[in-house]
């Protein structure tokens, strides 16, 4: 079950860094938006890799569930 | 073809959900201090002032400084084992951003799981990352020593004052005897 609290933390924390966290349900799994403010550290951002296996215990499913989507990605 | 494959988790240089905590020293009097700074402003500095302190309040002894390669990963086995070798206690920092406080928390696993007792510094806005990724290695109550953000800002007078605030508490973490 998705960690509303938890959730809320980690959307708090990135945006410290300058990032912003979108969470949508998507049937069984989620689709997770990370964006960038242009002024946002490059390097301050953890890899998807890492971020997927942050996620897994706050969203409630594992990573084959979980479609995440990077500033990178829409470049 | 390629030097080398990093695994930006650091989870395939050691074993997940396996506990972390290594044996305290008895005393910081004569112990060797590894310090392990990760290229973020005013680490390098805070950290050698703690270092300081550490030798002159407790009589410890700064043994190694190093700094990591890349700010986002933890640290890499050669780097790792060679202040363990040297090292009774470690102290490692700063997490001052989402990225590096969660490789400072996996690095300290990963000095608890060598047997070294560590101290990791983060500061207070990226707690939840820093906790998030100790998860990840299998330990989420691995204990994070906090300080105010930012770091980075900081002056020598504010650095030297952080310090001076933290060392107690990362004497605490990686002794028995304080």
């Amino acid at each position: 079950m998705r960690d509303e609290a938890r959730l809320e933390q980690m959307r708090s924390t990135l945006a410290v860094d300058g990032y912003h966290l979108s969470v949508e349900e998507l049937g069984s799994g989620f689709d997770v938006r990370i964006t960038a403010d242009p002024e946002s550290c490059a390097d301050c951002l953890v890899p998807k890799k890492v971020m997927v296996s942050m996620l897994e215990p706050i969203l409630g499913v594992g990573a084959e569930e979980i479609r995440l989507t990077y500033p990178s990605d829409a470049q | 073809m390629f030097d080398r494959i990093l695994d930006p988790t650091g989870l395939s240089t050691g074993p997940a959900n396996v506990a972390t905590a290594a044996r305290r020293v008895p005393s910081l009097a004569g112990a060797r201090v590894g310090l392990l700074n990760n290229t973020k402003q005013n680490a390098k500095e805070l950290l050698t002032e703690v270092g300081r302190l550490l030798e002159s309040r407790y009589g410890a002894t700064v043994t190694i400084q190093r700094t990591k390669p890349h700010v986002a990963f933890p640290v890499d086995e050669p780097m790792l084992k060679e202040i363990a070798a040297v090292s009774d206690v470690v102290v490692t920092g700063v997490g001052d951003c989402g990225s590096c406080s969660a490789s400072a928390a996996a690095d300290g696993i990963a000095f608890e799981r060598e047997g070294i007792p560590t101290a990791v510094i983060v500061t207070e806005a990226f707690e939840v990352t820093a906790r998030a990724m100790a998860e990840v290695h299998g330990d989420k109550d691995f204990e994070i020593l906090l300080t105010p953000h930012p770091v980075a800002v900081l002056n020598a007078e504010q650095i030297a004052q952080r310090a001076a605030d933290l060392v107690a508490v990362v004497a605490s973490r990686v002794s028995e005897g304080v």
